[in-house]
Parts: structure tokens; sequence; C-alpha cells
């Protein structure tokens, strides 16, 4: 099998030991380092179609972006070094009011799966410090949690917020426990997932329209 | 029938006059500006938790351990407007901390976990000692849930909630999802260790449990699509096992607490020897509709969460959504429950609404 297989097979397995000495041994050779983020990207892409599937869950995906973070750890200053950069950029946060991060983490962790750079903001974030970030950072893409019902209305708050920077392009998703489509759509999100797994796909599909 | 009787038999699977409205009042912090006054005239049953043991460790309002070698101590304090707490664990073996953040503005029990007791795997050591010493010390309770089942009387029902089980405890109290799921894959000695010291106080726990006056035993497992079928067989289902051989003939009915997402498990369910599904979340929220909950599991009663996507509705949009829980469950064996968070100036007319749909 050749390095670039054997990397791919690695995070999908979330062998770190293999992940990483397949990027060694790629480094090695001198195969691309596009070529190397590539294959650890369709790994990742691999454990997101399961997921997404019910075929496997949390803790195995985890486990693949533990690989991928080593294996990234090793190869991206040769990356920074050949200039190549991550496809997208990304701002995340849970919004103001609400505390909770595990699905903020797991879409962050998908989307630095997908080589997305992941600016995240934490949680209980103000619509103003969302506002700032689109304005310093320019992302392609803000997602915005929020788990309670409570809190649910200060997406919306953060959406205007959002919409009154100047970068009109930025494209706003949302996700959380008790948010639906219907609720993205009526306080003027471009798109809401409802895993972290569909937050990869969602991007992709509203970055290419 | 009293709210008492009505929740009750629905419990047991049998046909009230009406389906059981309840107000899990024992979860609820806030003001109630009096809706629990009016809503319980109306004849909306009221449920608080009582443990049928002590000490348990409910993440984290009850962690004190209360044994000799374990100091716990508590620390409340603001920070950037939010208010946290920092509860430590100190053991003869070294100690463990927390901090939690609570959420601003919901009167509801619930705190985000912003730093868990386990950051390494080594502290899994510290946790296990924790544990050992709790069972040991694990005692009845009986006497504080006679009192509260007096209190309550005919208004409602004393629920005897017991402790999580290993998996869903790793993750929610004590380590970040990460830790575990990593420890677990890593195959830690420790933290295998910590799933045989939980199982030996749960078996402890249920038969403490299996004599306790209340006959509504729940385990606020919080089950979710962040576990695996094969983790939940793993370590869910033995311990439901335990209880359920510990309860077998002593009239009292296992419930045991969902979030949300459960879709991925019905095969695990049909197997689990619980009857009460507590708290089912309606799509689209939940994955699993009630029409489907009622063909997979003729066996088991659900408790119907407020809905939460009709958390903001109206009055009339309201009165759809809870006559759509009605038709989907098909007889009156269920109980609609607030239990899960709701806006506390919504949660008026969302009871009295289904109060007046459920014909009271």
């Amino acid at each position: 099998m050749s390095f670039l297989l054997s990397l791919e097979e690695a995070v999908k397995q979330g062998n770190r030991n293999s992940a990483v000495s397949s990027v060694e041994d790629a480094l090695s050779a001198k195969l691309p380092p596009q070529d190397i983020l590539d294959a650890l990207v369709k790994g990742m892409d691999d454990v997101g179609r399961r997921f997404k599937a019910n075929a496997i869950f949390v803790p195995e995906v985890l486990i693949a972006a533990r690989a991928m973070k080593e294996s990234m750890a090793i190869l991206e200053p040769v990356l920074v070094a050949a200039g190549i950069q991550p496809e997208y950029t990304a701002v995340i946060g849970t919004v103001t009011g609400d505390l909770h991060d595990i699905g903020k983490n797991l879409v962050g962790m998908m989307w630095r799966g997908a080589n997305f750079k992941v600016i995240d903001l934490g949680t209980n974030v103000p619509p103003e410090k969302f506002a700032e970030a689109v304005v310093t950072h320019k992302p392609d893409i803000v997602g915005l949690s929020a788990l309670l019902t409570t809190t649910m209305p200060n997406m919306k708050i953060t959406v205007e917020a959002i919409r009154k920077t100047s970068d009109s392009r930025v494209k706003i998703v949302l996700g959380g426990a008790p948010v639906t489509q219907d609720y993205a759509d009526e306080i003027g999100a471009d798109g809401y997932a409802s895993d972290a797994a569909s937050a990869v796909d969602l991007v992709r599909k509203l970055i290419a329209s | 029938m009293t709210p008492r009787e009505r929740h009750l038999c629905v419990l047991h699977g049998e046909t009230p006059d009406k389906p059981n409205v309840l107000a899990a009042d024992g979860v609820r912090s806030g003001p109630s500006g009096g809706w629990v006054r009016r809503l319980s005239a109306r004849g909306m049953a009221i449920s608080h938790i009582v443990p049928p043991y002590r000490p348990m460790f409910f993440f984290d309002h009850a962690i004190d351990p209360d044994v000799d070698t374990v100091t716990y101590s508590r620390t409340n304090y603001r920070e950037a407007g939010v208010r946290k707490t920092r509860h430590t664990l100190e053991t003869p073996i070294g100690s463990v901390h927390s901090v939690v953040g609570h959420n601003p503005d919901i009167g509801l029990l619930t705190g985000s976990m912003e730093s868990a007791f386990v950051k390494e795997p080594s502290d899994w050591r510290v946790i296990n000692y924790i544990f050992a010493a709790m069972t040991d010390r694990l005692r009845p309770n009986y006497t504080e849930m006679e009192r509260d089942l007096d209190t309550l009387g005919d208004a409602g029902y004393t629920i005897g909630v017991v402790d999580k089980t290993p998996f869903q405890r790793a993750w929610i109290e004590l380590a970040s999802i990460e830790r575990i799921a990593l420890d677990i894959a890593d195959e830690i000695a420790e933290c295998l260790e910590y799933f045989e010291t939980q199982r030996l106080f749960h078996e402890k726990a249920a038969e403490i449990t299996a004599g306790c006056p209340s006959e509504h035993i729940l385990c606020i497992d919080n089950i979710t699509n962040t576990i695996s079928p094969r983790y939940y067989r793993d370590y869910c289902l033995p311990i439901y096992e335990i209880y359920s051989s510990a309860l077998s003939g002593t009239g009292k009915i296992l419930a045991v607490h969902f979030d949300g997402l459960f879709g991925h498990l019905k095969d695990e369910i049909t197997d689990s020897p619980f009857q009460v599904i507590d708290s089912v979340s309606i799509p689209p929220i939940g994955d699993v509709s009630l029409r489907e909950a009622r063909r997979l599991w003729p066996d088991k009663v659900p408790f119907v969460n407020l809905p939460a996507h009709l958390a903001w509705a109206s009055k009339e949009e309201l009165i759809g959504g809870y006559s759509s829980i009605l038709s989907d469950c098909g007889n009156k064996i269920f109980t609609i429950e607030h239990v899960e968070d709701m806006p506390e100036e919504k949660l008026e007319l969302h009871l009295s609404t289904a109060l007046d749909v459920c014909g009271y």
C-alpha cells in the first residue's frame, strides 16, 4: 500500500501511530505536501460520511480526529513553508447566554478535519464579538451554536449583528438541540446542520453555490 | 383521579382517566410566578426527585461523597459576568477539581462543565478511590423520600433518582467526551478499573433502591447520539439489568432519561429492561416519532417532553402541537412533562395548553 493510501486508512481507523508514521514516510519520500494533506482530508471525509450515516459515533470520530491532529502537527510546518492555505476560514461560537460547548467543539473538529481554518470564539459569545471576528478574520463561514430554547433567540440578534458588518459574502450556519431548518430560515441564516458531520457538507454546498 | 393516582397509573402502564401532565419541579430553580399553584389546581402533577440512597453523585448538585477520607469543597465565584463553581475532591492518593459555569437567565438546574475532574488518564485513579469509598458508605435514604412523598401528597409523586451509568457519567460528570473516548480506546488500566468500580457501586445502590418507598425509579442517564449502540450495550445495558433484577417483584418501575436523539438505539432500547422512556423529544428535535415509539416499544411508557421546537410558538400552534402528541400516542398511557429547558415566560402557556388538550 502506498504511503498516502496507508495514511488515509490510518485516519479512517483512528490509528494515530500509523497515521503519524505514514506522514513521516510520505515526507521522507518527498511526496507533495498537498497530496499528503488530501489523503488526511479524504480519511476524515470518510469518517464524516460514516458518522452521518450512524455507522460510527462520537467516540470513533474523536479517535480519528486525534490521528488527524497528530499528523497535522507534523505536516503543518511543511504546508506553511509551501504556502498551502486551509480551504476555508470559519468562525464558530456558542451564542450569548449559553455555556454549552460539546456540539460546537464537534463541529469545529469536523471542520478542521476538512482542512478549514477554525477560529473558536468559545461560549457565551456576545453578538458584537461575532461581528468583530467577521471584520478581523474575514471568514467564509460563521457557525452559531445554542443548546437552550432560552438562548435560541440570541441567534437572531447575532445574525443581525453579523449582517450589519461590511462583509456580505459570509455565510451563517446554525446548529444546536432546539434549532431547526425553519428557525434558520426565519432568522435569515444561510443554513442549518442537524449534526456535526452535516456541517461540513453544508458549508461546502453553501460556498459552492 | 388525583395527580398522584394518575401518575402511578400511567407509570404502571394502565389506562388513566386522562393523560398525565407533569412538571418536574425538582429540576427547576427559577420563579414560578404562581403557575405551579394555578396548574396544580387544574390537576397537573408535580414530581420531585430524591435519591433512594446516600451518598449519590449527581453533577453538579450532589457531589459530596460524605466519607471520612475524602474532603469535598466548593467555591462559588463570578467571572466575566458568569456564575461559576469550582468543585474540589481531595483524597489520600491525590485530588481532582472541576469548574462549572452556570448558564445565565434560565431557571433550570443545569451547568456546563468548563474543566472536568479527569484531565489526565491518571486522574481516574482518584475517581476510583472516591467511588469505592462511596460504595462502602452507601445507606438507605428512605426517610427523606417518605417525607417528600408525604409533602407532595396527592399533588404528585416523588421519584427515586439513581446515579448515571458509567459511560454517561464519565462524559457528563467526570471527564470530557474526548478524554473518556481516548482512554477507552487506549485501554488505560485506571479507566478500565473505573467501569468495574462503577458496577460495584450500582450493585449495592440497586439493592438499597429496591427497598425504597417510591415506585418510580429514574436513571437520569441523558442518553443521546453521543453514545454508540456498542457502548450502550457494553456500559448502560448491564447497569439497567442490575436495577431491573433488583427491582423485580417489588412493583417498582424503572425509567431512563433520554435526550433528544436515540433513533440509532432502537434495537438496544427494545432489549432494555426499563419500562419508561423518560423525556422523549418529538421530531423535528428528536428522531423517533411517538407513533414509531409506540410501534417499536408497545410495552414501554413514553414520558414526552414539552416540544422545544414550539418553545416560542403561539397558543394556536401549541394546540396543534399538543393535539398531535395526543393523537400520535394513540391512547392515554403517556405523560407530557416539563423536564427540560423551556423559557420561564412560556411554561404556563405550554402546560395549560397540554392540560386543555388532554381534557383537564
